[in-house]
C-alpha cells in the first residue's frame, strides 16, 4: 500500500513530474482485506459501471488501487490531480475519454476551483458518451467534498461509491508483514508488532519505515530484528 | 519494426528516467508502424506536448543510437482522441547534426510543435490546439464533405441514448407536467411548445426526458435529423469553426437539423460569442419550425451572465420545472430500476433507500448500484439489512449532516438570522417562521422526539414543535414562498 500521491508529492520540488504509476502499485502488492473484497471484485471488471468513486482517509490504499487498475488495463490513464493543479484543466482533460480507462486521484484538491470542477464535469459527460470507465478517488465522499458545481457533485454521487474503511491495528500489522514479504524480507509477528506499536498509526508512515528498514537491512546485511530496528530508528 | 525499435528505446528510457516520469509520460505512448517513420501516439494534446517538450530530444537521441541510417519520428495524438491528421514527418539524420536539427514535429490540423531547430522544422501556426472530434468536423469536414456524406453522418450522430425512453421514465407528481409536455412535443414537434425548456435541480431526469423525445421522434420519423448535444459541445464546435474560418459551415449544420436538443444551457453563461451564435441559430430554427429542447438547472430569468434577449426567447415556448421526486415516486423509480436490472428488490428495502436518499434520482440510482454490487458479490438477496450494510458510510454522513445543530445553522444562514435568534424567546414573524421551518425540518429529517427537538430550540414545549410542524405543512400547500424555502432547505441538508 502506498501513501496518497498528495502526500508523496510533498517530497519533491519537481511536482509536475512527480506523477504517474509507481512500479510496485500492482494488485499483487495489495493485501486484500476482507472488507475490500467487493471493491476488488468490482475492480476485476472495471468496465462494468461507467463511474466508480473511492473514498477513504489518506494512506488507506486509494492511490495504490487506482494505479493497480491502470497497471492491469492497457491504455489506461492515471492522473493524480494534486500534482497537476498547475496545468490548465481543459487542456489536461482534452480527449482523455478515448482512453480505455481513466483514473483520477486526489479529487479533493479541485473542490472550490470552478475551472477544474467544470472541466471535470465535462470530462465525465464525454467519458460517459464515449463509454470510457472513470474511476476516481478522494479522501471524503462526493457529497462532502465541498464542490461548488452541483452537477459535478451529483454525477459523482450517481456512480458506485466505495468507502475504504480504515484498517485496524491488526490489519496494519498484517499489511506491514505482507509488504515486507513482497520485498523479500522476513518480518516476524513479534517484530512487526514492535514496529506497529512504536510507529505512527498512519499506513503511509508504516510503509515509509519499512522502506527505510529494508535499505538498512540490505546495507548492513542483517536480518530485520528488534535490535536492528531499534538501532536504525533510534527508538 | 517500429514497435521493436520503440520497445528498445523504452527499455533505455526506463533506465534513464525516474519511474514516475517514465510511467506517466512514456508508458502511455503507443508505437505504430508507418512506411518510413516511428510514430508515437499520445492519449491527448497535453501529454503529446509535454513529451515533445521534455523528452523529444532524448527520444530522438536514443532513436539515433538504436537505429542506424535515416529514421523518422512522428509524435501525434491518437486517432481516436483527436483529428491530428496532418502529421509532419521529420527525417532524423543518422548521425547527430552539428547544430541541432529538426528532431521531432507534432502537427495537428494547422498547428505544429517542434523540438529542435525551428529553422528546419515545419512552419508553426498561431492557431490554438484543436479539440476533440466534433459533430461539425466529423460530418462536414468544414465544407469538404458531400451532402450525402453529411446526411449519412447525421444519421449516425444524433448522440441519443437509446435507453432513455418514455417507457422507462417513472412518472410522479414532481415531473408529470414535464412528461406531458415532452410527450406532446414528441407527437407534434415544432408546434406550440417550441422551445421546450426543462429546468430543475441536478439529477432529476431532465436529460432523460430530452432523450426520450429525441428517441420518439426518431421512431416516428427515422430519417429525421435529431441532434442531442451538451452545451459545451456547441461552444467547442463554434470556437473551432471560428479558428478554422468555417463558421458558415457551423451555421449551416446547426440550422439544418429537424430537432436540436441542448443540455445544460447554463454553461452558455458569460460566453458572449457562443450566446450570439446560439441566438441566431435559435431564431433560424424557430422560424423554420424546427423543434428545440433545452435543459437548464434554473429558471431562464435566473441565469446570470445570459443575454436578456435569450432569456426572453427561452420563454416563448413552454417552460416546465422538474421537481425533486416525492417518496412514492422515489420508491417507484427504485423498483423500476431494479426490474430493469432483473433484480428482486423487496418494497421495504426500496422504501428504506428512498426514505434516506432524498436529494435526486441520480444519487438514488447511485445508492441502488452500490447495494446491487454488494448483493452480487455476497450472493445475498437484497433486504433492509444488506441495504444498511452497503450504504452505512453514506447514511452515516447523512446523519452527520442532518444533526439538529446543522439544521439550525443552515436555516439561520438561509434566512440571514442568527442561530441564537432561533433559540431565543423572540416571537416576531422574521424569527418565528424560520424557527417553525427549522423545527419541521428537524422532525422530518431526524429521529429526535418532539420534546428533544423542543429542548434544542431554547427549551420549548413539545406542543410548540407539534404546532410548528402542522403550521409549516399547511403553509407549504398555501404559500409558494414557504414551499420554495422548505424545498431548498431540504436540498441543502440532504445533498
Amino acid at each position: 500500500m502506498t501513501p496518497d500521491s498528495a502526500t508523496a508529492s510533498n517530497q519533491s520540488p519537481q511536482l509536475p513530474l512527480q506523477i504517474g504509476l509507481q512500479d510496485e502499485t500492482t494488485f499483487d502488492n495489495f493485501l486484500a482485506r476482507e472488507a475490500l473484497a467487493p471493491l476488488l471484485d468490482s475492480m476485476s471488471r472495471p468496465h462494468c459501471e461507467p463511474l466508480q468513486f473511492l473514498h477513504g482517509a489518506a494512506g488507506e490504499g486509494k492511490s495504490h488501487l487506482l494505479q493497480a487498475l491502470c497497471h492491469a488495463t492497457d491504455g489506461a490513464v492515471y492522473l493524480p490531480l494534486a500534482v497537476l493543479l498547475e496545468s490548465p484543466p481543459s487542456d489536461l482533460f482534452q480527449d482523455l475519454e478515448s482512453s480505455s480507462l481513466l483514473a483520477l486521484d486526489d479529487l479533493d484538491v479541485i473542490a472550490g476551483r470552478r475551472e477544474w470542477e467544470e472541466a471535470l464535469f465535462h470530462l465525465i459527460n464525454r467519458a460517459r458518451a464515449a463509454q470510457c470507465p472513470l474511476w476516481m478517488a478522494a479522501r471524503r465522499p462526493a457529497n462532502d467534498l465541498g464542490l461548488q458545481l452541483a452537477d459535478l457533485s451529483s454525477r459523482l454521487a450517481g456512480g458506485v461509491t466505495w468507502a475504504l474503511s480504515a484498517a485496524d491495528d491488526s490489519d496494519k500489522q498484517a499489511i506491514l508483514q505482507f509488504r515486507a514479504r513482497r520485498k523479500g524480507l522476513v518480518l516476524s509477528e513479534s517484530v512487526a508488532h514492535y514496529v506497529c506499536s512504536r510507529e505512527s498509526r498512519a499506513l503511509a508512515d508504516l510503509m515509509e519505515t519499512l522502506d527505510r528498514l529494508d535499505r538498512a537491512s540490505l546495507q548492513l546485511q542483517r536480518p530485520l530484528t528488534v535490535p536492528l530496528i531499534r538501532e536504525v530508528m533510534a527508538w | 519494426m517500429s514497435e521493436a525499435i520503440w520497445a528498445h528505446c523504452k527499455t533505455r528510457l526506463q533506465d534513464e528516467l525516474p519511474p514516475q516520469q517514465f510511467n506517466t509520460w512514456i508508458r502511455p505512448l503507443q508505437a505504430t508502424q508507418t512506411d518510413q517513420a516511428l510514430q508515437l501516439l499520445a492519449p491527448n494534446r497535453f501529454i503529446c506536448d509535454f513529451v515533445a517538450d521534455k523528452y523529444g530530444e532524448l527520444i530522438e537521441q536514443l532513436l539515433r543510437e538504436v537505429q542506424s541510417g535515416e529514421a523518422e519520428l512522428q509524435l501525434e495524438i491518437a486517432a481516436g482522441s483527436s483529428r491530428a491528421t496532418a502529421v509532419q514527418a521529420v527525417p532524423l539524420a543518422s548521425t547527430p547534426p552539428v547544430s541541432r536539427g529538426p528532431a521531432l514535429a507534432v502537427v495537428g490540423g494547422t498547428e505544429s510543435i517542434t523540438v529542435g531547430d525551428p529553422q528546419e522544422s515545419v512552419p508553426q501556426s498561431d492557431t490554438p490546439a484543436r479539440a476533440a472530434p466534433s459533430l461539425v468536423e466529423t460530418t462536414l469536414h468544414y465544407g469538404q464533405a458531400s451532402k450525402s456524406e453529411v446526411h449519412e453522418a447525421l444519421q449516425h450522430q444524433h448522440n441519443l441514448v437509446s435507453n432513455y425512453t418514455f417507457s422507462n421514465f417513472v412518472e410522479g407528481k414532481s415531473n408529470q407536467l414535464a412528461l406531458a409536455a415532452a410527450n406532446q412535443v414528441s407527437e407534434n414537434p415544432g408546434g406550440a411548445y417550441n422551445p421546450l425548456f426543462l429546468y430543475g435541480g441536478v439529477g432529476l431526469g431532465k436529460t432523460h426526458l430530452m432523450h426520450a423525445v429525441g428517441n420518439a421522434l426518431k421512431i416516428n420519423k427515422p430519417n429525421a435529423r435529431i441532434v442531442y448535444l451538451h452545451s459545451e459541445r456547441f461552444v467547442a464546435d463554434m470556437v473551432k469553426a471560428l479558428q478554422l474560418n468555417a463558421i458558415a459551415d457551423f451555421k449551416r449544420y446547426y440550422r439544418s437539423v429537424d430537432a436540436l436538443l441542448i443540455d445544460d444551457i447554463q454553461f452558455f453563461a458569460k460566453k458572449d460569442r457562443s450566446q450570439e451564435e446560439f441566438f441566431h441559430t435559435f431564431n433560424a430554427l424557430l422560424e423554420g419550425g424546427q423543434q428545440m429542447i433545452l435543459t437548464c438547472d434554473r429558471y431562464p430569468k435566473e441565469i446570470d451572465g445570459l443575454e436578456e434577449r435569450l432569456k426572453s426567447r427561452f420563454g416563448w415556448g413552454l417552460t416546465v420545472a422538474v421537481e425533486p421526486p416525492d417518496l412514492e415516486t422515489r420508491v417507484a423509480i427504485l423498483m423500476n430500476k431494479a426490474s430493469q436490472a432483473r433484480l428482486d428488490l423487496p418494497p421495504d428495502a426500496a422504501f428504506f433507500i428512498a426514505q434516506r436518499i432524498r436529494s435526486n434520482v441520480r444519487e438514488l440510482e447511485g445508492a441502488l448500484k452500490r447495494v446491487i454490487a454488494s448483493a452480487n458479490f455476497t450472493r445475498r438477496p437484497i433486504d433492509v439489512d444488506l441495504v444498511k450494510e452497503s450504504l452505512k458510510d453514506l447514511l452515516a454522513l447523512q446523519d452527520k449532516q442532518v444533526s439538529l445543530d446543522n439544521i439550525q445553522r443552515t436555516v439561520a444562514e438561509y434566512y440571514k438570522i442568527k442561530v441564537a435568534d432561533l433559540n431565543s424567546r423572540r416571537r416576531n414573524r422574521s424569527v418565528a417562521r424560520p424557527r417553525q421551518v427549522a423545527m419541521a425540518l428537524a422532525k422530518e429529517l431526524t429521529n429526535y422526539s418532539l420534546p428533544e427537538i423542543g429542548d434544542a430550540f431554547g427549551g420549548r414545549d413539545h406542543t410548540t414543535v407539534l404546532h410548528a410542524c402542522r403550521k409549516i405543512r399547511e403553509l407549504r400547500e398555501t404559500s409558494s414562498d414557504i414551499h420554495e424555502d422548505y424545498k431548498n432547505l431540504l436540498r441543502l441538508l440532504t445533498t
